[in-house]
Order: C-alpha cells, then structure tokens, then sequence
C-alpha cells in the first residue's frame, strides 16, 4: 500500500480544519472535544459522549450530521426500546398474490445513529448494536442486511440520575473508539453562548463536505504511515496496561484489548492527517490515548476505594512508558525535553 | 551531495555520537560493580603482599592489576553489549526528546524530508555523574590505600635488633661502675657477670620469658640485697671508728667496749659477705687496732674514714641500689635507727619501687578494680577497737561495730485473758523476723513491703 504523499495531506488538511471550523459554531469552547470527535469519525469510530444535560451533546452531532451531509438518525434510548425497534422487524406483506415476511430496516440503517442517553436501554437492546458497531451489518430471522457507509454512532450518556439505567457492557464500550468527557463552559464561553443563541433555535449551520469526500478522507487515513517505532511504543503502552506488567498497573484489574491498540493506531493516525503530516507519531498516540483508554481498563477495588479514576491511571502509564524502547543506564539521567 | 543527503548525513552522524554515549553508559554502568570489587580484592591483595613478601616489587602486580582491569572491561562490555542501541534507535531517542513528531523515522523511511539539523541538540539525556564518578574515584581511593597506606613488611620486625631487659642493663652498668672505683672484691663481680652473661647466651626469644624474668629479678634482688649490706656494715665501721677517734678518752670502758664491738662486728660482716669490700681497704680495716687509735696519724685515719665513705657512697649510687637518697655531700643518711629499720626488709622496699613495672615483686592476684568499680564499705555504726586482758585469744585489729538504733518494741497489751476468747490476732511467720532480725534489717524489710 502506498502511503500518503504530502499533498494530499495537505489538501486532506485544509478540508478537516473547514469542518472542525464549522463546528466550533455550533459548540463554542469545546475545541479539543471537536477535535478528538472529528479524529473519532476519520478513524472510521464510534464515539461515546458523557456529560451532563444540556452541555451540547445532542447538539454536536446533529450539526455534525448537517455540516457533512450524512443522512442521520436519532434512537432515543429508553428501557422499554427493543432491539427490534433499532434494527428493524420483518413485516407481512403481501406481494404477487403471496404473502411473506419483508425486512422494514430500523433506525440504524444511516450513515449518522445519534443513541441518545444509550445507558436508559435494556441490554438486550444494548446488545443489538455490537454487531452492528462492529460488522457494519445487521442480522435478523436469518438474514444479514448491510448498513450503509459511512456508519458511526455517536452516544451519549449521563453519568448522573443512573436509577433505572443499565451500565453498558464491556464488550460493548470496547467498541467504542472514544470515550469523550464533556466538561463544562466556563464564563466566557457561556456568555458567548448567551449573546449568539436563543432556547429553542437550533443554530445555522451549512453543509460543508460532502458524503464522498469524507469516504475519500477515510480512505487517505489509512494510507497515513505509522512508524515501526510508534506500533512499538502503542504495544508497549497497551501490554502496560495489563496488571503485573507495569508500575502504574498495579492497580488494574483488566487492562486494554487488541483492539484498543488498533483504535489507537487508527486514531494516532487520524490525528496525524488533521495536523497535515504524512506519518503517525508519538504526540498523536499520547494524545488520544486517554480517549481510547479510558472505558477499556477496569480499575480494582483498592483504586475505587482510593478513589483513582481512570484517567490519573492512564496519565501515570503515560509518563512511565517511554517513546524508544530501550531504557537508560543509571549513569545517564533524563534531562529536561526541548 | 545534495540538501537531502546533506541532512541525512549531519542526523546521522548525530545518531552515531547519541548511540556512543549511550553505549558508554551502559559500559560504564557494567563496569561500576566488577570495578568496585575488583579494586575491594586488589587492595586487600596488596597490603597482604607488602605485608607478607620480603622483596615486594610493583611489576607483576601491575600487570596483574592490568590483565585484571582489561578483563573486567571485556567482561562489562559483554554483559553491556544487549542494551547497546544503533545509530537508528537513536535517531528515535532523538525525535523523541526533542518532539519532532516522529520526522525523523519517516525521513529515514523516505516519506519526508529530513529536517534541519537544530544548533542545540538534545538527546534527552545527560550524565549522572555522581553515579558515574562514585566507583572509579573509591576504587582509585581503594587502591590508592593500600598502595600509600604504612605497612611495615613482618620480616622487617625480625631483623630488628632485640633490645636485652632493662635489669640486665642496670646489673652491668653496676659491675663497670664497681670495677672502675675498685669498690668490691673483683671475684664478686666476676660471679654476677657470669651469671648475667649466662642469661644473655640463651636464645632472644627467651629473654622475656617468665623464668627468665623471674631469674634476672632474683639475681638483681640478690645483688641490692649485698649492696645494702656492704653500704650499711661500712658506714657502721665508720661511724663506730668516728666515735672511737673522737670519744676515746672521754667515754667509759663499758661505753668503749660497745663501740670496739659495733666495729669488730662490722668487720665481722664486711668480711663474711658475699659482697666484700676491695682487698685494700678491707686489709687496712683488719691492721687496725681500735684500742691503739691515738697512736695513727689523724690524716691517715681520716684517709681510712674517706675511703670507707667513698665505698660506700659507690655502693649508694649503684642501679641496684634503686636511686637511695643521698645527703647534700653525696652521703646517704646516716640515721642508724633508719638502717636499724631497713633491715631485712629488701623486699618491701623492692615491692614499693617495682610497683606497676611487672616484676616479681609485682604483688599477687588481679589489679583493684579490674572487675569493676571497688564497691565503698558501707560503715553505719561506729567501730571501736577491742581491748583484751588474754592477749593469746585475741588477734590484732579485732574491731566492734556500735550502731546506734532503737528496738522495736512489740506493744501488744498482755494481760489476763478469759478463756476462749481470742484478743490479739495471730502475727503468723511476722514473728521470725520480728524477732529474730536487727532492727534496720526491720526497717529495711518494712519499707520492702510497705
């Protein structure tokens, strides 16, 4: 496979900073969380949002769905949603004098699924998207139906009024390429909120890719060049994460998957196309890997009891693991980077 | 060339220094641990060598120390070898530390072009040089030790000549004083020499042995011992014919008769002494008449009377005679009652003058306070000697200790009692010790267990 040249990094560029411009007119202050969720959609991820209410995040993704002109759809999640209610219900019809079963596609069939408040779902609900999320297909009565591409969900979830709500399972969260925390506006931005918005007027957003493009931009990412030596520092940040295998470790119960090492691979290289580079590097991977960490390792009870968070963790693992692979002699010390 | 391969060259050529010290460090990081214990063993090795080896030379340590050195090198540089890092791990170390988001590695990969070399580099890492410096600088300390620390060699104590006691010294100092004043008969002298000489033919290593020691001090003890005698019998001879020259018509015939006796018995004993005086002098005593003093020349007795003072005086300063004290004119006290004293108490004076040096004299059993602090006698009552009519059952020094101390009066009412009626409570085994004990070992007892 050839890599990316330079140009079409820099063409690549100039269409990213068009959208992530785009969206910072429809969420003020929350650049980094724009970038990480346009890294997300150009890895071709699933996004998990966690806020509070009323901090953007349905927001976020519809004038995401408007600005890339993706055709969207909203599931609002609620204990009583089967799993048929999402992907869909075979339907009695009637065709040619024979009555038989047609397939009615449900909301997942989009290239944009908004899973608003994905934690209020019975998990067996919750459980219809994994094949989903993953395979990018939905099997029902036997027959498999692919869903179209691009396909991204983007969830949100509420980490507070967690009465009558369903944690999502492991195996799910791991689907999600990102855990995104979103934090609340400080003065300024909410006085800027207050000046340009009214309640109940969505803003005015115009489209500003279209849908191939963004195929075209998904494709580029994976022509970015991961070097040897940042797979090296991925896996070893990975292992890191298992119990026994590093100092920071200690305290995890169930460290990150195979699969966390490709999202942060996919993502490290994302990161890369949005900064114009041809190549993947260790700031991109030290970057996103909180993202991408964070809802992929289990702490144990004495890091709850202590109450360290998975982020402090990930931040000790950061600093322990170095970029190269081989560590110093006691006769050298590090000295401050430049 | 071009810019390209301009800037390939520079990095790389920068890797290779970043590789090299890297490399080094982990040599030297190797190196620290052997080097230590190496130099731990070397300098124990050469302070045993210049110890122990008569004809110590610096060569073949050097090499040895050399061989040594260069083998603990291979041997770190071995174990060193599996961290060593090439010239493109460090150009990573480099990208790294200077956060060039991985140019570097896509430079070398030929995606990019490679950057422009930045005037400062850093490699993100710089010498621990108080963990670099520690084990060269105390293996140096080490060595250095024991190469300029003062070892006498042990062969070097045995060719030291061995010094001959003390005593030994003193005797022989006495025998040359004694034959240059030709104060004693020479036979004496030539006795004791032999004597000495018999000590000195036995081998150096004996000649602090404990019999040996033993034998010099009973032959100095001896030799003082008939020194004293000599010195004291000539100045009684002295005196009694000083008394004689200038009392002889003053005095009564019984007065006359002790002196004749003090000098004849003087005589008697300068004669049967083991120490006699020279055989001069000894027969100008024995042509002497007493009775017939007046009929000398006053200047020839007085010659007798000088030379008599002489020897003994001679006698006086001896070693042997342990420094006695002299008069102004060189003359020991003539105090007879003094003398009188002295006699036959050698050893006595011997122990107060041997005192700490370890002689024979040197006093029985372990030195006070060797065990500990001499616990104070604890005197509560007054001590009175005791008098006693029957001397043949007391013994001298019999004393009685007084204490001043009152009874304890047991103040129980006893009276008549009804029969069956109980008035007084049992005191039980208090009794013994009531009444059997001294009252401050009552008092003693109550205040244990109040």
């Amino acid at each position: 496979m050839d890599h990316a040249s330079e140009t079409e990094v820099t063409d690549a560029g100039k269409h990213v900073r068009s959208l992530s411009n785009a969206l910072q007119q429809v969420l003020f202050g929350q650049e980094e969380l724009i970038q990480l969720v346009l890294t997300g959609i150009l890895a071709r991820g699933h996004i998990l949002l966690e806020g509070l209410p009323g901090l953007g995040k349905t927001e976020l993704v519809k004038g995401l769905s408007r600005i890339l002109q993706l055709e969207t759809r909203r599931i609002q999640f609620t204990p009583d949603l089967l799993p048929g209610d999402i992907t869909g219900n075979p339907v009695l019809q009637e065709k040619d004098g024979k009555r038989q079963f047609v397939f009615q596609p449900g909301p997942l069939f989009t290239n944009l699924v908004l899973a608003d408040e994905i934690n209020r779902a019975s998990p067996k609900t919750q459980s219809a998207l994994l094949e989903s999320m993953q395979e990018r297909r939905v099997t029902v009565l036997g027959e498999t139906h692919q869903l179209p591409s691009p396909f991204f969900v983007l969830a949100t979830q509420n980490p507070i009024e967690l009465e009558g709500t369903y944690p999502l399972p492991e195996a799910q969260l791991d689907r999600f390429l990102f855990k995104l925390e979103i934090t609340r506006n400080d003065v300024d931005t909410l006085e800027r909120i207050v000046t340009d918005r009214d309640l109940g007027s969505e803003p005015e957003v115009n489209p500003i890719m279209e849908a191939t493009t963004l195929i075209d931009l998904l494709a580029l990412v994976r022509r970015i060049y991961l070097p040897d030596v940042v797979a090296n520092y991925i896996a070893r940040l990975v292992d890191a994460t298992h119990p026994g295998q590093s100092d920071s470790a200690g305290k995890i119960k169930f460290g990150a998957s195979p699969r966390a090492a490709l999202s942060l691979a996919a993502a490290a290289k994302a990161r890369a196309l949005m900064n114009e580079r041809t190549h993947a590097s260790f700031e991109d991977v030290k970057f996103i890997a909180p993202s991408v960490l964070r809802h992929r390792i289990i702490l144990d009870y004495n890091a709850r009891v202590e109450g360290l968070t998975s982020n402090e963790i990930i931040s000790l693992l950061l600093e322990e693991i170095p970029f190269q692979a081989g560590k110093n002699p006691r006769t050298l010390q590090q000295s401050a980077p430049s | 060339m071009s810019k390209k391969d301009s800037g390939d060259n520079q990095w790389r050529k920068l890797a290779s220094k970043v590789s090299s010290k890297i490399n080094l460090a982990w040599w030297l990081d190797k190196l620290s641990t052997p080097l230590l214990i190496a130099a731990l063993a070397g300098a124990c090795l050469i302070l045993i060598a210049r110890r122990e080896l008569t004809d110590f030379s610096w060569f073949y340590p050097s090499i040895i120390g050399s061989i040594i050195f260069i083998s603990i090198g291979l041997h770190s540089w071995w174990r060193a070898k599996g961290h060593f890092e090439s010239p493109d791990q460090a150009l990573v170390r480099m990208e790294a530390s200077m956060k060039m988001c991985n140019k570097l590695s896509a430079a070398r990969q030929g995606l990019t072009p490679w950057p422009a070399v930045p005037e400062v580099l850093n490699d993100g890492t710089r010498w621990h040089w108080p963990r670099l410096l520690s084990p060269p600088v105390a293996a140096l300390i080490l060595l250095g030790a024991s190469i300029l620390l003062p070892v006498s060699n042990r062969s070097d104590a045995g060719d030291l000549p061995l010094d001959e006691p003390q005593a030994w010294k003193d005797l022989t100092s006495d025998i040359e004083a004694l034959t240059r004043e030709e104060t004693v008969e020479q036979d004496y002298l030539e006795e004791l020499e032999e004597r000495i000489n018999q000590l000195r033919e036995q081998s150096p290593n004996q000649w602090y042995s404990h019999s040996s020691i033993e034998a010099t001090d009973a032959l100095r003890e001896m030799h003082q011992g008939e020194l004293d005698k000599l010195e004291r019998n000539l100045r009684r001879a002295e005196q009694a014919l000083d008394s004689l020259q200038e009392n002889s018509g003053e005095v009564s015939d019984y007065a006359r008769e002790r002196m004749l006796d003090a000098f004849n018995e003087a005589l008697g004993q300068l004669e049967q002494g083991k120490m006699k005086p020279n055989s001069e002098l000894l027969e100008k005593l024995r042509s002497l008449d007493p009775e017939n003093l007046s009929q000398l020349e006053p200047q020839q007795l007085e010659q007798l009377r000088e030379s008599m003072r002489q020897s003994a005086k001679n006698c006086a300063q001896c070693q042997g005679g342990n420094g006695k004290s002299l008069s102004q004119d060189g003359e020991a006290s003539p105090n007879s009652l003094d003398d009188l004293l002295n006699e036959g108490s050698d050893i006595s004076q011997l122990q107060e003058s041997e005192g700490g040096k370890g002689g024979i004299g040197r006093g029985p059993g372990s030195a006070p306070g060797l065990l500990g602090q001499v616990s104070q006698e604890v005197n509560s009552g007054t001590l009175e000697g005791l008098e006693s009519g029957d001397l043949s059952k007391s013994l001298p020094g019999d004393l009685l200790e007084l204490e001043d101390s009152r009874h304890n009066v047991d103040k129980t009412q006893v009276g008549l009692r009804a029969g069956g009626n109980v008035d007084n409570e049992s005191e039980g085994g208090s009794r013994v010790w009531r009444e059997s004990l001294l009252p401050s070992e009552k008092s003693a007892l109550k205040d244990f267990f109040k």
